[in-house]
């Protein structure tokens, strides 16, 4: 499904990401954890194609229409065509655009880009009133100003929802559990959950061992400097949650 | 001055043509040789400094006498329509029948009302704007609406002008008596490249309202001046706003005086430029009497080497005591060759008010831009959708709803938005 192969990447001139490996096979979630500025984000932002973020060597590789395929050339936005996902850390406000046309234009483009038909007005806020009850939304929710005024809990419910409606082959959460209280957190979780099947892939970046309790993971992989130093699985988190990053750290060192 | 020369003697001989009474004639004489004295605007003059019409004025325009343009009228049953050309109005193709409005040219209707409502002092009296209209004064029209006659569907009039390199000086007068209620749309077009110095003079008696847009979209290598001139009475309501699309220099004078306890204005602008487009706002809103209300929102989005430029004053007399002044410009910046300018002043002299005022230019954030990609919209289609909410924002003001709809027509035509 996806592939990095040793990948550098650097923001400003600045190398974060340095040498790094993952694959991820449809069906499979993966979490990523690692201290502060291990480049956890940046895995994410680079997959997604954040324009800021220049791949130096290496490639991701992303199967499209059967075929692994370096996507470093790809926009974002095709990139999200072709069933990438990125649910932020900190969801953007968009001002004077309201939530369901937001979704709308972006389901639309994604209808077209398939060559499925696209759907109008009244059929789109149907479809997406029936995800509403997995996430605990109201229906007013559509009508505001995308995450204009939504509290952190609401914005990142608004992430999942947008998840749900685009059904990505590959969903890259970053840090969508941080900040969140333990009701939000399960409902972010049961909408997770309700997207992942045989054919979807996940992949959690977190802090937190918490939110792995509601999603499970297949595997979990530490993030350090730019690589990924140890990878194992769901018991590899509870260990980090006991013992920190420290003993990792020092034993790769 | 030399260089306004043939913009003086073109008043002169236009004026010997039309019949202005005395008491107007006399207003004409003093602002033709008001305007001797007086330079092309430039960046020395003040009000001016980011807009100078030297090269351009230099074009010398000529008055255009006689015009074989010839108008097809387009039918829209939301809209009682009014055609004008070079400021007259073409009556075989505008809806006069079953209207309560009255529509007649200025020469005929030189009423002492008319009179002191030209001849009455406010900011820009001596500005070169109103200076050069008033020592042209023989174009123009008043539409006048009687008290308490309340007009339901809303008015769209067609300010047409033709003759390449002419010049229009038209004098306008919108009295709207008590307890009266009008909207009108009023848009300023035509095929040619020409010169428009229009001015809107405005009277809303008691407990009026007055909802009056404009759309100027001058043909692309036009000077357009606009000037409005609005005295608000007690507890009348009056409504402006103005998108420019068109012109390659453009420059609007708003002045409105709230003069009596109630009254209260919402103005509004847009400036959407494009290539080397420039417009330039000046807003002055003067608060002479208490309890008095203005509401204020411009916004420009300026695209390859355009410029845009507000000046936005707010003044409180010392006896205006517990007024509400909202001021706010919001500049979007499409490339990195594109210019705002944003000039706030608050000149406040009574102390128990409510003034806020703001001002903001920015381009489109990466990171917005980066959002809508993550969820399949491509950047070009981000940027559009972006622009769009940004430019609706100002269209939301306006209370008529058809009146409303037109211009987000009238945007989606010009590619301001799609």
């Amino acid at each position: 499904m996806l592939k990095v192969n040793n990948i550098h990447a650097s923001v400003e001139n600045k190398e974060i990401l340095k040498g790094l490996n993952l694959e991820i096979k449809p069906g499979e979630v993966h979490a990523i954890m690692g201290p502060n500025g291990s480049g956890k984000s940046t895995l994410s932002k680079v997959i997604a194609g954040h324009p800021d973020y220049e791949v130096t060597s290496g490639s991701v590789e992303l199967s499209i229409n059967g075929k692994m395929q370096n996507i470093a050339d790809l926009e974002a936005s095709d990139r999200a065509r072709e069933g990438v996902f990125l649910g932020f850390q900190y969801p953007i406000e968009v001002p004077g655009v309201t939530n369901i046309n937001f979704m709308h234009e972006s389901f639309n483009a994604l209808c077209e880009h398939q060559g499925a038909e696209t759907m109008n007005e009244e059929d789109f806020r149907t479809y997406v009133k029936s995800k509403l009850p997995i996430l605990d939304m109201h229906e007013d929710f559509l009508d505001r100003a995308v995450n204009e005024g939504f509290s952190g809990g609401e914005k990142k419910k608004n992430e999942i929802l947008q998840m749900l409606l685009l059904n990505p082959r590959i969903s890259l959460l970053d840090e969508t559990d941080s900040g969140l209280d333990i009701d939000a957190l399960k409902t972010v979780a049961r909408g997770v959950n309700t997207l992942k099947s045989k054919f979807n892939s996940v992949v959690l970046v977190t802090h937190y061992q918490r939110l792995l309790d509601y999603i499970e993971p297949d595997f979990v992989h530490v993030l350090h400097n730019g690589k990924i130093i140890k990878s194992g699985d769901k018991s590899l988190a509870l260990e980090l949650e006991e013992k920190g990053y420290d003993w990792l750290i020092g034993e790769h060192k | 001055m030399e260089e306004l020369q043939c913009y003086r003697e073109q008043g002169l001989m236009l004026a010997k043509g039309s019949p202005l009474s005395a008491e107007l004639e006399t207003l004409r004489q003093e602002n033709s040789k008001k305007l001797e004295s007086l330079s092309i605007p430039n960046r020395k003059v003040e009000d001016w400094k980011y807009t100078n019409l030297k090269s351009i004025l230099e074009k010398n325009y000529l008055f255009e006498k006689q015009s074989d343009l010839i108008i097809t009228r387009k039918d829209d049953p939301n809209f009682h329509q009014i055609y004008f050309l070079n400021g007259k109005l073409q009556p075989e193709i505008s809806d006069l029948d079953g209207i309560e409005l009255s529509i007649s040219p200025l020469v005929d209707t030189q009423t002492n009302e008319v009179n002191a409502i030209l001849k009455k002092k406010n900011y820009y009296t001596n500005d070169f704007a109103t200076v050069l209209n008033r020592s042209n004064m023989a174009t123009g029209n008043v539409f006048t609406v009687s008290a308490k006659k309340i007009i339901e569907k809303p008015v769209l009039i067609h300010h047409y002008f033709s003759g390449e390199d002419s010049q229009h000086n038209i004098n306008n007068v919108y009295i709207i008596e008590k307890q009266a209620e009008v909207q009108f749309l009023e848009i300023i077009t035509g095929p040619d490249n020409v010169f428009i110095n229009m001015s809107t003079e405005v009277v809303v008696k008691e407990n009026a309202k007055f909802g009056q847009h404009f759309i100027q979209d001058a043909r692309y290598g036009s000077l357009v001046i606009k000037q409005i001139n609005s005295n608000i009475d007690k507890n009348a309501k009056y409504e402006n706003s103005i998108f420019h699309t068109g012109a390659k220099t453009s420059r609007a004078n708003v002045y409105i005086a709230l003069n009596d306890e109630g009254a209260n204005c919402d103005v509004h602008g847009l400036y959407a430029l494009h290539r080397d487009q420039h417009h330039d706002t000046m807003s002055y809103i003067h608060h002479a009497a208490p309890h008095t209300e203005s509401r204020q929102l411009y916004k420009g989005i300026m695209d390859d080497e355009s410029r845009g430029v507000f000046t936005g004053r707010v003044r409180v007399d010392k006896d205006s005591q517990l007024i509400n002044a909202e001021q706010l410009n919001k500049n979007l910046l499409l490339t990195n060759k594109a210019q705002a300018n944003s000039r706030p002043q608050l000149e406040i002299y009574a102390d128990d008010v409510k003034c806020a005022h703001g001002s903001t230019t920015g381009q489109l954030s990466e990171d917005e831009l980066f959002y809508f990609e993550t969820r399949c919209v491509s950047k070009e289609k981000a940027r559009q959708i972006m622009a769009r909410a940004f430019a609706y924002d100002v269209v939301l003001k306006i209370s008529n709803l058809k009146i409303r709809d037109f211009i987000k027509d009238h945007l989606i035509t010009k590619h301001i938005v799609s």
